[in-house]
């Protein structure tokens, strides 16, 4: 025991083994506290799932008939449809944009990088309730910049009600997902492109590859990971997405109630979904609960498909 | 010979490639201009026409913000994301420390264990997080908004990376025989081995707190402990004719947090790759 404990502390270098209670201590603060507000709420909202409550009377146990109303619940089907069609239109662009910004910002010639590298992941840090509202604002049906815009440029003739039609809704928000990831993608791709080997590009420059086939050959071909990466997160992010959303949609513009998921539901995201149910207007915090472990295992499911799907890929 | 046609060659070739960057750059500001030129206008001009330049109604707009002590908000959200982050980064450090270079019996399952965590999405507990805060009497509190920011599976990871890195065995070896007490080595010696480190973590809980916005709306009941998101959206529903001085509330409660985050760009780059895992 004592041979194998030396043994290992030799492999591991410098790591120090002592029977005191000084590293449980150390560990305790962050331990109790994840356990009183992160174990015990899953845990909690499992059991919860199983019950109808609306939070004042009783509870009842209503067995799996939560999910099964779940299963049933052309809503819940629908946030997941939106989420789907959110990622087609945001994703292709986001992942081009961030790739050509990282690819341009990676030149030995650019000037000011950090300043455009910085301008470009600002709406990322940008609290969600000012975009949604500015974007409400930008949006408004008649006379928001963007609607009078696109009028001087003669491209519509009628005023398009982007906040109370379910598909320019969509592209609304895709306008606004896609500002706000932009740069924040290109971060992961310039990480990406630092870490391939300059060698590369050499040997490509010597056979008389110039920047536009080099990126293409190269660069992206290396960055197949951070393309799983970022189409991963952004997936599990639209299916949580809510605090831009709910702004938006409540914005200063639309100057009444919050209008839950849009015109006909278009907006709405699974996470919206189960906040409705449990703090909108009718609290059925079983039935949320039981919403959050479905998005839970969706999760699961996703996270399995995108990472089969993009490694088949890599392979090749 | 070459060398004379090489130059204007590659200034040419910079052409596009600089315009991808300025048109992007552009779309990504646009937004945070209109904000602050429309903020300086009356309301019934906002949506006549569009503006890019400045307008004189800043002064009625601005009168209209102080009058609902908008500022407060402020004060509150610099309250509330400071104590977060200074949490976050003692609880992080202290545990990442010890699984960094301590082997104690199940260190290494409750390090995975925390790892695992952070796959969990991070709505799952929510409905249950709410009614807890409720029963624990703790609505209209800072305190649920603080506390869990103290268990952050990144930050863990995060410091235990970068201790097992900076800090050397040897040197914390010698300390031990020096006499000095555990608890005196991490404060007195590992903690300012790894100041980069807490700077990091710290600047990305204090963003995280900042933005925060479900949470605190669920919460807050008691309108003096608004954070800004809160005090933005609440502005909105008193002031809700008056669209001009809401958008001028909305770019003061923005930009000067995203000009003090121009300060520390690089360290908020490293640290929002590395923290992409937490979301």
């Amino acid at each position: 025991m004592v041979a194998s404990q030396a043994s290992q502390s030799s492999r591991k270098g410098r790591k120090h083994i002592k029977s005191t209670a000084f590293p449980y201590l150390m560990t305790l603060p962050y331990f109790l506290i994840y356990a009183l507000f992160g174990l015990f709420p899953i845990i909690y909202t499992f059991f919860l799932s199983f019950y109808d409550w609306n939070g004042v009377a009783a509870k009842a146990f209503v067995g799996l008939s939560n999910y099964v109303r779940l299963a049933g619940d052309p809503v819940f089907w629908t946030t997941l449809l939106n989420t789907l069609i959110l990622a087609v239109f945001t994703l292709p662009l986001q992942l081009l944009l961030g790739f050509a910004l990282a690819a341009v910002l990676s030149g030995k010639a650019m000037p000011l990088k950090k300043t455009f590298r910085f301008f470009n992941f600002l709406p990322y840090i940008t609290n969600s309730v000012a975009i949604g509202m500015i974007f409400s604002v930008l949006f408004t049906w008649r006379g928001g910049v963007v609607n009078q815009a696109l009028r001087l440029l003669g491209l519509i003739s009628k005023d398009i009600y982007w906040t109370g039609k379910p598909w320019p809704a969509r592209i609304m928000v895709a306008i606004m997902l896609i500002w706000k990831n932009t740069g924040y993608t290109s971060l992961f791709f310039a990480a990406g492109i630092t870490n391939i080997n300059p060698s590369l590009y050499e040997a490509a420059e010597l056979d008389g590859a110039n920047g536009f086939q080099r990126h293409v050959y190269i660069t992206l071909p290396m960055l197949k990971n951070v393309i799983r990466f970022v189409v991963l997160t952004s997936s599990i992010g639209l299916l949580q997405l809510f605090d831009e959303l709910y702004n938006l949609f409540s914005g200063t513009a639309t100057n009444a109630q919050v209008l839950v998921g849009g015109p006909r539901n278009a907006a709405l995201t699974t996470v919206w979904y189960m906040y409705d149910k449990g703090f909108g207007s009718v609290v059925e915090l079983g039935y949320a609960s039981a919403i959050a472990y479905g998005l839970f295992i969706v999760i699961l499911v996703l996270t399995v498909i995108i990472n089969k799907a993009l490694e088949g890929r890599r392979s090749i | 010979m070459t060398n004379p046609n090489r130059k204007p060659r590659i200034a040419l070739r910079q052409i596009p490639v600089l315009l991808v960057v300025v048109v992007l750059s552009f779309f990504a500001l646009f937004p945070f201009w209109s904000m602050m030129v429309m903020g300086t206008y009356r309301t019934a001009d906002i949506y006549k026409e569009i503006h890019l330049w400045f307008g004189d109604y800043f002064p009625q707009n601005w009168a209209r913000i102080v009058e609902i002590d908008f500022f407060r908000f402020f004060v509150n959200s610099i309250v509330v994301a400071l104590t977060s982050s200074l949490l976050a980064i003692t609880t992080s450090s202290m545990a990442g420390y010890v699984f960094a270079k301590f082997e104690f019996r199940g260190s290494r399952a409750m390090f995975n264990f925390i790892l695992a965590t952070m796959m969990v999405p991070g709505q799952l507990g929510l409905i249950a997080f709410i009614i807890l805060v409720r029963r624990m009497g703790l609505i209209s509190s800072w305190l649920p908004l603080i506390i869990p920011t103290g268990a952050s599976a990144f930050g863990v990871f995060w410091m235990r990376q970068y201790i097992a890195g900076a800090v050397s065995g040897e040197l914390i070896e010698s300390a031990r025989i020096d006499g000095c007490s555990e608890f005196g080595i991490f404060l007195r010696i590992v903690v300012p081995m790894i100041t980069p480190a807490l700077m990091t973590l710290g600047l990305l809980s204090f963003l995280w707190s900042w933005n925060d916005f479900m949470r605190p709306m669920l919460i807050l009941e008691n309108e003096n402990l608004f954070t800004i998101p809160l005090g933005i959206k609440r502005m909105s529903s008193y002031m809700r004719q008056d669209i001009g001085a809401t958008i001028l509330g909305i770019s003061v409660g923005t930009i000067p947090i995203l000009i003090l985050f121009a300060f520390f760009n690089n360290t908020l780059v490293n640290g929002l790759t590395a923290g992409a895992v937490k979301e």
